[in-house]
């Protein structure tokens, strides 16, 4: 493994690259729902670590990069006029469904997609890392910097919003 | 409407595993029990837009060179300029059609049909029915990637690492053969010769000669040990399905056959056994007799409706 100074070196920046742009790209997906912005906030996260490798270490860089493309993001949103609608889809389960039932489940995907997309930001990045990336609440908790408590409360919440939504069925 | 919770994480805590007798029997007995479970199930199928590690690092190392700006404006610029280019690229694109291959290949394969071929660095691929596989031939030398819906069974030249990229997961691997099927969200993976490193949204888990993946509806990755042909039976007009569930079994006899399957009352049962890719009835037969039903072709054998004995 690489000693703390080294992340300069090209190679080990490839490395780090290789490890954390998918996931880093995910998470900013989750908060964006817009592709190009996640893949471009992406490339800055890693630029601004590049100026400043000298001062992150190997075993930093995960939660630093994650930290700028937080900011990255808040940033935009700021500066932004129009906020593009967030959207997602998911995917169709591979069982065999009479006509009927195939209605009411494509029926039922639609809602969920669009009651996810409504989701407050804090609760749908919360809930997607949890639930799409597969991160532990404690991870989650490192990741956003806050405590375990509130991503709980955070994913409950979340929940609690999207059945809601299908209340309306 | 619902009623409320009594706390603010119990949710959160259910879906941990981490909640008291009490309280679990008090969740399952709510009226919304249903659509909750349903909810956290569908939404682990959330499609992510594709996104290639090797592109972003080429453009990471194109940015870099740009002398740097504020930092605002050159994110601004840095996207015109892709917008420019993929202009240009359309244009030249449109020009230059009736001239130039495209670099991008993508296979495809319709209903009952197979193909195979070589990949730039002469690893081989069989696709079988209902599948595309695509990749970058430009982009081969740089990095051995091809993205994969359907089944298929790589043979690998030794090399730098070759990577299967599918909707739920990817695999990689260094040189060896292995089947990989990948439809729905569900992942198998089979490694026929050498190692095979397979990654969902867990854990990854390496696999040996014989060995063989599933991605669990969680997202982690279980192995079982096979006793196996050098080959999968597909390769040979013989779909393979011991214990599988027989909806899948009569999805992949669609796919094999063009066929519209109803079955009446389905309900969840494995199938022991298999079938010939190369004639109908017999497939049915095959199917059916052994787990007591009965089927009915239709004239135009487009259609089959199956049912209890």
């Amino acid at each position: 493994m690489a000693k703390p100074d080294q992340i300069c070196e090209q190679s080990v920046f490839k490395e780090l690259f290789w490890a954390y742009a998918r996931p880093l790209r995910n998470f900013l997906y989750y908060k964006s729902g817009d592709p190009d912005l996640s893949e471009d906030l992406v490339q800055e996260a890693f630029l601004r670590m590049w100026a400043a490798c000298e001062k992150v270490s190997y075993e930093k860089a995960k939660a630093y990069l994650f930290r700028v493309a937080n900011n990255l993001f808040l940033d935009e949103v700021k500066h932004r006029k129009v906020v593009a609608k967030f959207q997602l889809s998911i995917s169709k389960p591979v069982q065999h469904f009479t006509p009927q039932e195939e209605l009411e489940e494509n029926e039922f995907r639609a809602r969920l997609e669009r009651a996810i997309a409504e989701l407050p930001e804090k609760s749908r990045e919360v809930f997607l890392l949890n639930r799409v990336e597969g991160l532990k609440y404690r991870e989650i908790a490192l990741l956003l910097d806050i405590s375990v408590k509130a991503v709980e409360k955070r994913m409950h919440k979340a929940l609690v919003q999207l059945r809601k939504l299908s209340d309306l069925i | 409407m619902s009623k409320p919770f009594p706390d603010e994480t119990l949710l959160a805590r259910w879906l941990n595993g981490e909640l008291s007798h009490e309280e679990e029997a008090e969740l399952k007995g709510r009226a919304d029990f249903d659509d909750l479970r349903k909810i956290v199930e569908d939404a682990k199928a959330v499609e992510l837009p594709a996104f290639s590690e090797g592109a972003a690092w080429e453009k990471l190392l194109a940015a870099r060179q740009t002398p740097s700006k504020p930092k605002q404006a050159r994110r601004r610029f840095i996207r015109s300029i892709w917008w420019a280019a993929a202009a240009a690229i359309l244009a030249l694109a449109a020009v230059g059609y009736w001239w130039w291959q495209p670099e991008s290949a993508l296979i495809a394969t319709q209903i009952g049909e197979q193909m195979q071929g070589t990949l730039p660095d002469g690893s081989t691929y069989q696709l079988n029915a209902v599948g595309t596989l695509d990749y970058d031939e430009s982009q081969w030398s740089e990095r051995r990637e091809v993205v994969l819906r359907g089944e298929a069974f790589f043979q690998v030249e030794k090399g730098s690492v070759f990577t299967v990229l599918t909707p739920s997961g990817s695999v990689s691997v260094l040189g060896t053969s292995f089947n990989v099927w990948a439809r729905g969200g569900q992942l198998e993976v089979v490694c026929y010769s050498g190692k095979v490193g397979v990654k969902g949204s867990k854990t990854p888990v390496e696999l040996e000669a014989g060995q063989k993946a599933v991605l669990l509806e969680d997202g982690s990755l279980t192995t079982t040990n096979l006793q196996l042909t050098p080959t999968p039976s597909w390769f040979r007009g013989w779909t393979d399905c011991e214990g599988l569930p027989l909806s899948r079994v009569l999805a992949e006899l669609g796919r094999q056959y063009q066929l519209d399957v109803n079955w009446e009352n389905e309900t969840y049962r494995v199938y022991q056994g298999g079938f010939p890719n190369d004639d109908l009835e017999q497939a049915l037969k095959f199917i059916c007799d052994p787990m007591d039903l009965q089927f009915e072709l239709s004239s135009d054998k487009t259609s089959v409706r199956i049912f209890a004995k």
